[in-house]
C-alpha cells in the first residue's frame, strides 16, 4: 500500500484539524479534551485514532464530524470549513458528506435493515444509487436480512447494517467510534474486513477510533493521542507494534 | 422506599405536572359546578327569606298539580282579602304576580337590566311589613293609571316622578301610566336584575287577565303569636266550601317550599353541568392511566433494581400508589381553588349563551371541597392501580430488556374481553333506550362502550393508524413514515392516548347527529304544517308571550286574510304534567294556515268543543287512548275534568302533543298568553305595513317570515348546542394535554434514537415534523374512533326517538369534515411543545444515554 502514496489523489485531504482545542469546564475543573491538535486525514485511507481512555479520541472524532464544536481552532472537510457553521448547515453536511458508525445503537428500531441503510438518503429526499447500494449490501452479506427490524438481528448483523448505511450514501468520509467495541473478535474481524475492503476497493475514506490494537491493525495509519495531544503516529501498522506503542503510552 | 419515591417524583416533575393538569382541570370543573350552584342557591334562598321575612301566613288555592317549576295553582277570589283582614290582630293583603310586564322608556325601548332577567308586575301592598319593596321616592299607586317602578329602572331610564311610561303585559296591550314612585328591594335597587312595575290591585288584576282574583293572600299577626297559631285562626275564619279549595300555610313553610322548588330546578342544572365535569374527569383518568403506564414502563429498570435489591412486590405497588396519592391530593387541591374561580367563568359562559342566571357572592360549601377532592383522588389512584400492579410484576431480569418498542397488547384474550365488554355495553345501552331502563342506563352503556373500545384500541391502533398515516408516509417522506412507525410502535400507548380524545369527539358526534336530525325533523314539521306568510313569534328569549287580543287586531288589519294564534299552558293530562295548547282561528276560509296533519277522527282542531281533545298519535298510543276514549285533564283552574279524544294527529308536530278548544283552554288557564300567531296576507307591501302597525301595540311580539321563524327556532337549538360544545371543550382540551404528554414521554424514551437520527442528518425541522405527524395520526385515530362510535350512537338515538317526532336521520357531513380538520389542527397544536423539545435535544448527550 505504501506504493500508492505517491499518487496525487492519495495526497488529497479528506479531513483536517487546525490548532483544534476543546475545553470543558473552567478554572479548577478545566479539562482540555483536545489541546491544540493539528492533524490531517487523507482521502482514500483507513486511519485509526488510538490512545488511553479519556485521551480525547471521541472528542476529536465528534468535532471532525460536526457533532461537536471546538473551543478554538478550525475543522475542514475537504475544502469546506465546518467550524463556524450553524446547526442546520452542519446537519446537512453530516447527511450528505459523512457516514457514521457508532459503538452501539446505530439503528432506528422502527425501520427495517434496508430502510436504515438508505436513511440518510431518504432524509435528503435523494434516490439511492441502487446498484451501488446492492453492491454494498452484498459485500456485507445482508441480502437475506433486509426486511428485518434491528431487534431481529444479532449484534454483529446490526453493526454490519450500520457499516452498510455509512457506505451506502457514498460519503466523502466515514467516522467510526469503536465500531467493534461491543462485538466478539470474529464478528469484529468481519466488520473491520468490510471497512478495509471499502477503502481498498471503493476508495472510501474512514477514520476510526479504537482501543483495540488488533482493530487498528486493519488501518493504513494510526494516530496516537494522549491528554488531548497527538503524541505519535504509525504508517501501515502491525498489531504487535501498536500494542508496544500503546504500552509505552500507558506508562 | 419513600425517599426513592419522592426522588422519583422530583426527577419527573414535568410529567407529573402534565398528569396533574388533567386532574386539576377535571376537579376544577366539578368544584366550579358545585360552587356555582351553591352560589345560585344561596342567592335565591336569601331572596326568598327577604320576600317572606315578615309573612306569618299565606292563603292560597290548593295545588292542581305539580310541575318541574313548582305547583300549578288556581287564583283565589279577592273577596277573601276582607275575610282575612277581619280576623282580629291580623294585617293582610292580596298579591298579584304577573310575569313579563314590560316597561317601555320615553323612547319606546323596553327596560331590561339583564338580558333574560324576569320582568315582574304586581299589586301594591299597603302594609310596609308585608311589602318586600320599600318606597324611596314618591308615593304608592292610588289611581288605576299610576305605577311605581324599581329604582334601577327609574334611574337607568332617567325617569322623574310624574313621567309617563308605556306598560304591557302578556294579557294586555300597551297603555300609558304615570310613574308616581320608585322602590328598592331591601337595600338593592333591583331584585337580582329583575324589573318591577307595581300597580293598584284592580289594575294588577286586569294586567294579569284575572279580574276579581289574587294569586294569594299574605298575612301577619300583630300580637306576636306563633305562625302556627296565626294559621289556625285564619283557617277558622275562612269559608270551607270555596272553589278552588283553600290552603293556609305558615310563612316559614312558604319560604322552605320556594327554596325547595328552586332546588329541584337547580339540581337539573347541576346535573347538566356535572355530566360534562364527569366526562372531563373520565378523560383525565385515561391520561393519568397512560402517564403512569408509561412512567412505570420507563422505570422498569429502576423497579427491577428495587426488586433485585430486595424490595418486595407490595413495596413496589405502594411506591407507585404513593406517587399517585401525592399527585391526586396536590392536583385536586389546586383544582378546587381553580374551580372556585372557574365557577365565575362557567356563569359567564352560560350567560354568553343567553341563559342569564343571577348569582350573588360566591358560596363555597364543604361539599364543593370534599366531593371534588375525593373524586380527584379516587380517579388518580384508581387509574394508577393497574400500572402499579404491572410494575410489581416486573421481573428483575427485565433490567436488561429494551422497552422502546412494545407491541404487546394485541393478544387474542384482549380481543375477546373487548368484544365481550362491547356487547354488554351495547346491551345496557339498548335496554336503556328501548327498554325501560331510562336515561342513566343509557349513560352507563355509553361509558362502557367507550371503555370497551378503549380495551380494543390496541388491536385497532396498528391497522387504523397505518391507514391514517398512509398519506403522511407517502407525501411527507421519511419524517412522515417515521411518524407512522412511531404511532404504531406501541399500540397500547397510542390507543389509550387516542381513547381520551375519542370520548370527547364521540359525544360531539352524537350531539351533531342528534341536533341535525332534530332540526331537520322539526323544521320539516314547520314546513308541512305552517302555510302562513308570517309568523308572529314571542320576542325576548321566548319568554312569556303576548295578549291573545292580537288575534282580533290582526284579523281586522287591512290585507290580512287569516290569523291563527296558539296558546300554551301547563295541564295534567292522564298522569302526565305537560303543555297543552289551544288555537284560535279567524277568517274560517284561511284556516289552512296551520295544517295539524290529522290522521284520525274529526278532521279539524276547530271542532273540538268544550271537552274535546286532540292528541298526537304516538302519545295516544303509549297511553292506550283511541278516538272516543275519555281522558282526565286538570288545568290550574277548574279542577279535574273528563275530555274525549276527538282527533289524532301526526307525530312530531312542532306545536305540541295536545290541543283543546279555545273555550276549554280559557277556563283552565285564564292567564295564559298567546305564543305564536300565524298570519296570511294578500302579499302586498301595504298588508305588511298594516300587520306591523298592529304589532306596535304588542311590544313582545316579533314579526317573522316563515323562513325567519325557522331560523329563530334553529338558532335557539344551536345556542344550547353551542353551550354543550363549550362545556365539552374541557374534556377535549384534557385529551389534547394527554397527546402532548404521551409524546413528551415518548420523546424522553426515544432520546437515543432521536440523537442518532440527528447525527445521520435529520434536520431539526424534519424532526419536528416527525413529532407533529405522529401527533396528528394519534389525534385522527382518536377522532376516527370517536366519530364511528358517536355517529353510531347518534343513529341509534335518532331511531329510538322516532316516536318523539324525530323522523329524519341527518348525518352532517360538513360538520364531520370540520371535526376531522380541527382534530388534525389540534394534533399539530398538541405537538408544539414536544416537537420543540425533541428538536432541542443535544445530539451527543442523547447518543450517550445508556
Ligand atoms: N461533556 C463533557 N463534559 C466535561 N468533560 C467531558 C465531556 N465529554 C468528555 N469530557 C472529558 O474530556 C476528556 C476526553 O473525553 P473523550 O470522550 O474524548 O475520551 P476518549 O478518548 O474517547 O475516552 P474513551 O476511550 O474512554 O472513550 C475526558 O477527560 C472526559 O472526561
Ligand atoms: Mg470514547
Amino acid at each position: 500500500m505504501t506504493a500508492t502514496t505517491a499518487e496525487p489523489t492519495q495526497t488529497a485531504i479528506a479531513a483536517r484539524a487546525e490548532h483544534a482545542s476543546k475545553v470543558y469546564g473552567s478554572g479548577e475543573a478545566e479539562v482540555r479534551a483536545l489541546d491544540d491538535i493539528s492533524v490531517e486525514f487523507q482521502t482514500g485511507r483507513f486511519s485509526a485514532i488510538m490512545g488511553p481512555s479519556g485521551s480525547g479520541k471521541s472528542t476529536l472524532l465528534h468535532c471532525l464530524a460536526g457533532l461537536d464544536r471546538l473551543t478554538s481552532g478550525h475543522i475542514y472537510l475537504g475544502d469546506l470549513q465546518i467550524s463556524g457553521m450553524n446547526e442546520k448547515q452542519l446537519t446537512l453536511v453530516r447527511r450528505d458528506r459523512i457516514g457514521f458508525v457508532f459503538q452501539a445503537y446505530n439503528l432506528i428500531p422502527t425501520l427495517t435493515a434496508y430502510e436504515n441503510i438508505v436513511l440518510p438518503m431518504s432524509l435528503a429526499g435523494r434516490k439511492p444509487d441502487q446498484a451501488y447500494v446492492d453492491g454494498v449490501i452484498r459485500t456485507v452479506g445482508l441480502e437475506n436480512r433486509l426486511k428485518h427490524r434491528p431487534s431481529e438481528l444479532s449484534g454483529g448483523q446490526q453493526q454490519r447494517v450500520a457499516v452498510a448505511r455509512a457506505l451506502a450514501s457514498k460519503p466523502a468520509i466515514i467516522f467510526a467510534d469503536e465500531p467493534t467495541g461491543n462485538l466478539d473478535s470474529k464478528a469484529g474481524a468481519e466488520i473491520l474486513t468490510f471497512m478495509a475492503q471499502a477503502v481498498r476497493d471503493l476508495g472510501q475514506t474512514i477514520v476510526m477510533v479504537t482501543h483495540d490494537p488488533a482493530a487498528a491493525g486493519y488501518s493504513d495509519r494510526v494516530v496516537f493521542l494522549a491528554d488531548g495531544k497527538i503524541v505519535d503516529e504509525m504508517l501501515d501498522p502491525e498489531a504487535g507494534a501498536i500494542l508496544d506503542r500503546m504500552k509505552k503510552l500507558g506508562e | 422506599m419513600w425517599k426513592v419515591t419522592l426522588k422519583g417524583l422530583w426527577s419527573h416533575k414535568v410529567r407529573f405536572l402534565l398528569t396533574g393538569v388533567a386532574v386539576v382541570l377535571g376537579v376544577a370543573f366539578v368544584a366550579g359546578t358545585l360552587v356555582l350552584s351553591a352560589t345560585i342557591k344561596s342567592t335565591f334562598d336569601n331572596l326568598f327569606s327577604d320576600v317572606y321575612k315578615n309573612t306569618g301566613a299565606v292563603v292560597r288555592g290548593e295545588a292542581a298539580f305539580k310541575t318541574d317549576f313548582g305547583d300549578a295553582r288556581p287564583n283565589i277570589p279577592d273577596a277573601l282579602i276582607k275575610t282575612v283582614q277581619s280576623v282580629p290582630n291580623v294585617k293582610a293583603a292580596g298579591t298579584v304576580q304577573i310575569l313579563n310586564v314590560e316597561i317601555a322608556d320615553k323612547h319606546g325601548k323596553i327596560i331590561e337590566h339583564n338580558p333574560g332577567a324576569p320582568k315582574f308586575g304586581s299589586a301594591w301592598i299597603a302594609d310596609p311589613k308585608l311589602n318586600s319593596y320599600k318606597l324611596v321616592e314618591g308615593h304608592a299607586p292610588r289611581q288605576p293609571d299610576e305605577v311605581v317602578i324599581d329604582k334601577e329602572s327609574f334611574d337607568s331610564a332617567k325617569l322623574g316622578l310624574g313621567d309617563r311610561v308605556v306598560i304591557s303585559s302578556p294579557k294586555e296591550t300597551p297603555r300609558k301610566y304615570t310613574v308616581v314612585g320608585a322602590v328598592k328591594f331591601g337595600s338593592q335597587n333591583t331584585a337580582l336584575g329583575s324589573t318591577a312595575a307595581i300597580f293598584t290591585l284592580p289594575t294588577a288584576q286586569r294586567l294579569a287577565g284575572q279580574p276579581g282574583t289574587v294569586t294569594d293572600i299574605v298575612a301577619r299577626s300583630t300580637n306576636g303569636e306563633s305562625q302556627d297559631a296565626l294559621v289556625q285562626r285564619i283557617r277558622a275564619a275562612l269559608p270551607t266550601d270555596t272553589n278552588p279549595k283553600l290552603q293556609v300555610v305558615t310563612g316559614d313553610a312558604i319560604t322552605k317550599e320556594s327554596q325547595n322548588n328552586l332546588d329541584s330546578i337547580l339540581s337539573i342544572f347541576n346535573t347538566f353541568l356535572l355530566v360534562f365535569a364527569i366526562i372531563a374527569l373520565i378523560v383525565g383518568a385515561f391520561l393519568i392511566f397512560n402517564t403512569f403506564s408509561i412512567i412505570v414502563q420507563q422505570r422498569t429498570r429502576e423497579m427491577a433494581l428495587l426488586r433485585a435489591i430486595g424490595a418486595n412486590r407490595r413495596q413496589v405497588i405502594t411506591s407507585v400508589l404513593f406517587e399517585s396519592v401525592l399527585v391526586g391530593v396536590f392536583a385536586s387541591a389546586v383544582g378546587i381553588v381553580a374551580g372556585i374561580f372557574l365557577s365565575r367563568g362557567l356563569k359567564a359562559l352560560i350567560d354568553a349563551f343567553g341563559l342569564t342566571i343571577p348569582a350573588g357572592a360566591t358560596v363555597v360549601h364543604a361539599n364543593a371541597i370534599i366531593v371534588p377532592l375525593l373524586l380527584g383522588l379516587i380517579v388518580t389512584v384508581v387509574s394508577a392501580v393497574f400500572p402499579a400492579v404491572k410494575a410489581s410484576r416486573v421481573p428483575p431480569i427485565a433490567a436488561m430488556r429494551d422497552v422502546s418498542i412494545d407491541e404487546s397488547g394485541t393478544s387474542k384474550s384482549r380481543i375477546f374481553i373487548g368484544l365481550g365488554m362491547l356487547v354488554l355495553a351495547l346491551a345496557v345501552l339498548f335496554w336503556g333506550l328501548f327498554g325501560h331502563g331510562g336515561l342513566s342506563l343509557v349513560g352507563v352503556g355509553v361509558l362502557f362502550t367507550f371503555i370497551a373500545v378503549a380495551v380494543l384500541g390496541p388491536v385497532l391502533a396498528r391497522p387504523v393508524a397505518n391507514f391514517i398515516g398512509a398519506p403522511a408516509a407517502r407525501f411527507r417522506g421519511t419524517p412522515g413514515s417515521l411518524a407512522r412507525e412511531n404511532a404504531t410502535r406501541n399500540p397500547r400507548r397510542t390507543s389509550i392516548t387516542a381513547a381520551a380524545l375519542m370520548i370527547g369527539v364521540g359525544i360531539v358526534a352524537v350531539l351533531m347527529v342528534f341536533v341535525a336530525s332534530f332540526k331537520s325533523s322539526f323544521l320539516g314539521g314547520i314546513d308541512r304544517q305552517v302555510k302562513a306568510t308570517y309568523v308572529v313569534n314571542t320576542g325576548s328569549n321566548g319568554n312569556g308571550g303576548f295578549s291573545p287580543t292580537i288575534q282580533d287586531d290582526l284579523a281586522a288589519a287591512p290585507g290580512v286574510k287569516g290569523v291563527t294564534t296558539f296558546r300554551y299552558g301547563f295541564a295534567k293530562i292522564g298522569s302526565h304534567v305537560t303543555q297543552a295548547g289551544a288555537i284560535s282561528v279567524s277568517n274560517p276560509g284561511a284556516s289552512k294556515l296551520f295544517n295539524p296533519e290529522i290522521t284520525a277522527g274529526s278532521p279539524s282542531l276547530r271542532d273540538l268543543g268544550p271537552t274535546g281533545i286532540a292528541i298526537q298519535k304516538d302519545t295516544a298510543k303509549t297511553n292506550h287512548w283511541k278516538i272516543g276514549s275519555n281522558v282526565a285533564v286538570t288545568f290550574p283552574t277548574g279542577g279535574k275534568q273528563s275530555f274525549t279524544v276527538r282527533s289524532l294527529y301526526k307525530d312530531g308536530s312542532p306545536f305540541g302533543n295536545y290541543f283543546v278548544s279555545g273555550t276549554a283552554f280559557d277556563k283552565g288557564s285564564p292567564d295564559a298568553p298567546a305564543s305564536y300567531a300565524l298570519v296570511d296576507t294578500n302579499g302586498s307591501a301595504s298588508a305588511k305595513k298594516s300587520v306591523e302597525a298592529v304589532l306596535k301595540k304588542y311590544p313582545s311580539a316579533k314579526l317573522q317570515t316563515r323562513e325567519q321563524f325557522k331560523q329563530s327556532v334553529a338558532s335557539q337549538v344551536d345556542q344550547i348546542l353551542g353551550l354543550m360544545y363549550a362545556l365539552l371543550a374541557m374534556a377535549i382540551v384534557i385529551a389534547l394535554f394527554g397527546i402532548s404528554n404521551t409524546l413528551g414521554l415518548s420523546i424522553l424514551e426515544r432520546r437515543r434514537e432521536l440523537g442518532l437520527l440527528r447525527a445521520v442528518g435529520m434536520t431539526r425541522r424534519q424532526l419536528r415534523s416527525t413529532v407533529r405527524w405522529e401527533s396528528v395520526i394519534i389525534s385522527l385515530f382518536g377522532t376516527a374512533l370517536g366519530l364511528v362510535i358517536g355517529l353510531g350512537f347518534g343513529w341509534v338515538l335518532v331511531v329510538s326517538l322516532k316516536s318523539q317526532g324525530i323522523d329524519r336521520l341527518v348525518i352532517p357531513g360538513g360538520q364531520i369534515g370540520l371535526v376531522v380538520i380541527l382534530a388534525a389542527v389540534a394534533g399539530v397544536v398538541a405537538a408544539l411543545l414536544p416537537a420543540r423539545r425533541a428538536a432541542k435535544l443535544d445530539i451527543l448527550s442523547s447518543i450517550a444515554t445508556e
